[in-house]
């Protein structure tokens, strides 16, 4: 990177917009995406007037028009509404499913990192075991045990995910256990609770927070893969995986939109859930 | 609706007609062809082949495969309304009523060489009645099998009982050679030998079989095509793509949705809509409340929009059903139209029932099947109306089944398809709680319908027997242990090149018949 000129350092708001897009545009452009999928997705009762759920024999399977923006599927409901509220549910649901993991696993590197020795190993050798089970075999089986719904999907996920959390922070408390801060904590007579997470902590988070945001683009994909074949949100409840598996069986007859239209939203809003992971991934790594 | 629609054919008649020619047949035949033998055949669908053993498989996915290797006695007619000679060329009732006599066709050989004799059908005949097969309650009337001479076999029934002839019409009496030809049952069921117009090449679980020409086959000149390969594609987009790249020649169940493009292409693809005795339910776990209370289960009828399903679900293929049994079959009760859909109707059922107020209830899908999720939906819907809470429960196949067999749910799709020409298969299978799975595991129990369904299979007399069923269809009807949906024709795509595809009404393929031209 190159040093900022005095001049660049003190510039307005869009002027930052302007240092962010020639410096680390992957973030500007990640958080534009997310950033009105999120808003749309929020504001979705002001966006259309539709209930997502409201069947209406009498107009199914339209094409766009002023009435339907997007057209309607075979029950004659909305796809636009179902479309946001499906964002919501995704969208809210995989970061909610990033929360728990987020906490068991760090909390659990974090200890293993500090304490290593016989805890580490054993903490180590089941994070193994799991994963050594493909993911997606073992969410569908989890899912499939404790019967689909929201609090399964969150549950499977937390019981795998957490792993990734607690590898990255592990490797970052190796570290800096090893450094003369983490002696002078200890020659400054803290307790070990407050060092693990006053000051452990806090230093090694930044790596987690950015598995983070790709964890989110996982865990949409774990919810809409699950919900497309069936083991996810349970219909009527629109969500993008089962507006496609809906509207799949109409490809033969010529009808596309029902079930495109829901993957490209996937693919947009997993795109700019990447172009976030990189761009912080970026920017923390210039901090240190 | 109910008719073949094949764009060839309307014109071959026009040209028959204006040439003058008398024969037509609603077949894809056109008038001045003649069958051209040779070709390899490629059905895609994505029902399994379970077995190749007649008396061990009951679902249609292997039924129809194994009615290609194997012949019956007797054949249903394309109608599905009567019986037609198959191996037997004679048959008739003994004064007494009790005994029938057929007699056998001299000339038939399995496809390994050696002469089909009453022996042979002998053992068929027993193998099939063991009351542990899927299908052995259909020859529970069956008290003997005797073989005079060689070309004669004689049934003994254990009281009069009419339906006999269409029960040795049904696949699970196929005939095979006596003792198996000297092999195991498990060893036969992977290298089947039978009179049919086709042997098995080879057959690969999960991928599908390939059948190859009878060279015995006793209908001289049949069958027309050297070989036909069954392929297993679950995925309906897939199976229409490679109908349209000339992978496959037949489609069997494109989605409803492509059947009005299907219609209007014109090229290389055409629709069969042919008359079936499919007719689709909503069943009860009727031994679980409150769906133990009849008003509970009228209540959710009268919630049934039929009109929609078949607008939402059929594209408009298919007729709203009233009775259980099928307009295809001559018990069919036309004065039973089924609960109307009247949501104060439905509370005043349920107003009558044990939970005045509503309840809550799961409807059981099956996951990858997008229609049985749409119709919980629609039924979701109007049921929240009159404070009847559904959710949609999705498994998988095997799970689904084992549930339902085990009455543990509450509501879930079903249907049914006859396999023989008499009703008395269907009228207990759907009616009767020993006809096979307890009323299609809605355990609903009738004793007065298993009395009159049994009664009228000892009559030989179809008016009286008719009279028997429609009071069946009404108690039946007044009971509503399923709530029937829909009656749906069959529906295949195929290649304009495939001429004389004409699945029957009982769903066997027929393909015999079937010549592809070059």
């Amino acid at each position: 990177m190159t040093a900022l000129s005095p001049f660049e350092s003190r510039t307005s708001s869009s002027g930052v917009l302007r240092k962010m897009l020639r410096n680390n545009p992957q973030l500007l452009f990640g958080l534009l995406i997310v950033g009105v999928i999120l808003l749309m997705a929020i504001c979705a009762p002001l966006l259309t007037s539709y209930d997502p759920t409201e069947q209406d024999f009498l107009s199914t399977l339209q094409g766009p028009s002023a009435d339907h923006l997007l057209g309607t599927d075979n029950l004659g409901r909305d796809l636009w509404a179902r479309l946001l509220y499906g964002a919501r549910v995704d969208l809210f649901l995989a970061s909610v499913a990033v929360v728990l993991p987020f906490i068991i696993g760090s909390t659990i590197g974090a200890l293993c990192g500090y304490f290593g020795g016989w805890f580490d190993t054993i903490v180590m050798r089941i994070a193994d075991i799991v994963v050594a089970f493909p993911f997606y075999v073992l969410v569908i089986s989890l899912v499939f045990i404790l019967g689909n719904g929201v609090s399964s999907i969150i549950v499977a996920i937390s019981i795998i995910s957490w792993v990734a959390y607690a590898r990255i922070i592990r490797a970052e408390a190796m570290v800096l256990s090893a450094t003369n801060f983490m002696d002078a904590l200890h020659v400054g007579g803290l307790g070990v609770p407050r060092i693990i997470f006053r000051h452990l902590m806090p230093n090694v988070l930044s790596q987690a927070i950015v598995y983070a945001m790709s964890d989110i683009v996982a865990n949409i994909g774990v919810i809409v893969t699950l919900s497309y074949f069936g083991l996810g949100i349970v219909p009527p409840t629109p969500d993008w995986g089962n507006m496609m598996s809906e509207g799949q069986p109409f490809f033969a007859g010529g009808i596309y939109t029902l079930m495109l239209i829901p993957a490209v939203a996937v693919i947009v809003t997993s795109y700019g859930l990447s172009l976030i992971g990189d761009g912080l991934a970026t920017a923390l790594r210039v901090k240190r | 609706m109910k008719k073949l629609v094949c764009a060839k054919s309307f014109l071959g008649v026009t040209t028959a007609l204006l040439l003058g020619a008398s024969a037509f047949s609603p077949t894809c035949v056109l008038a001045d062809d003649t069958p051209q033998a040779g070709g390899d055949l490629v059905m895609v669908r994505s029902a399994p082949i379970q077995s190749f053993m007649p008396t061990l498989v009951a679902e249609n996915g292997s039924i129809w495969a194994l009615e290609e290797v194997f012949d019956t006695l007797l054949l249903p007619t394309e109608d599905g309304k009567g019986v037609q000679p198959g191996l037997a060329t004679e048959w008739k009732q003994s004064d007494d009523g009790l005994e029938w006599t057929f007699k056998l066709r001299s000339d038939v050989k399995f496809s390994d060489g050696t002469p089909m004799t009453s022996k042979d059908v002998k053992f068929s005949l027993d193998q099939a009645s063991n009351e542990a097969n899927p299908f052995g309650f259909i020859n529970a009337a069956i008290a003997e099998v005797k073989t005079p001479d060689a070309e004669t076999v004689v049934v003994r029934t254990k009281a009069p009982f009419a339906p006999l002839p269409s029960v040795m019409a049904i696949f699970s009496n196929s005939i095979v050679p006596d003792n198996y030809g000297g092999k195991s049952a498990e060893e036969f069921a992977k290298a089947p030998v039978g009179t049919g117009p086709f042997k098995l090449a080879e057959r690969t679980i999960g991928v599908g079989a390939r059948l190859v020409r009878n060279t015995e086959y006793w209908q001289k000149g049949k069958p027309y095509l050297d070989s036909i390969s069954i392929n297993e594609v679950a995925d309906g987009n897939t199976r229409a793509n490679q109908l349209m790249g000339g992978q496959a020649q037949i489609n069997e169940f494109p989605a409803y949705s492509s059947t009005q493009a299907l219609r209007a292409a014109g090229g290389d693809v055409t629709l069969g809509v042919f008359p079936s005795s499919r007719v689709d339910f909503l069943a009860f776990n009727t031994t679980k409340a409150p769906f133990d209370d009849a008003h509970v289960r009228r209540a959710i009828a009268s919630l049934i929009d039929r009109q929609a399903l078949i607008k939402v679900i059929l594209f408009g293929n298919g007729e709203p059903a009233g009775a259980y049994m099928s307009p295809s079959s001559w018990s069919h009760n036309a004065d039973i139209k089924g609960l109307p859909f009247d949501l104060d109707a439905a509370k005043k059922e349920l107003a009558q029932s044990n939970v005045p107020d509503g309840f809550s209830a799961t409807i059981s899908v099956e996951s990858g099947d997008s229609d049985q999720a749409t119709m919980a939906q629609i039924i979701l819907a109007q049921a929240a109306k009159i404070g009847i809470k559904l959710a949609i429960q999705v498994l998988d196949p095997a799970a689904l089944d084992e549930a339902r067999q085990a009455a543990n749910f509450d509501m879930a799709f079903t249907y049914n398809t006859t396999d023989i020409v008499d009703p008395d298969e269907i009228i207990r299978f759907a009616g009767v709680y020993d006809g096979g799975s307890h009323v299609q595991y809605s355990f609903y129990n009738n004793k007065e319908i298993a009395e009159k369904a049994e009664q009228a299979a000892t009559l030989g007399e179809q008016d009286a027997r008719k009279k028997l069923y429609d009071e069946i269809q009404a108690l039946w009807d007044k009971d509503q242990p399923m709530v029937p949906l829909y009656y749906s024709p069959e529906i295949y795509s195929f290649s304009t090149n495939v001429h004389g595809f004409h699945p029957y009404v009982t769903g066997n393929y027929n393909l015999s018949n079937v010549w592809l031209s070059h």
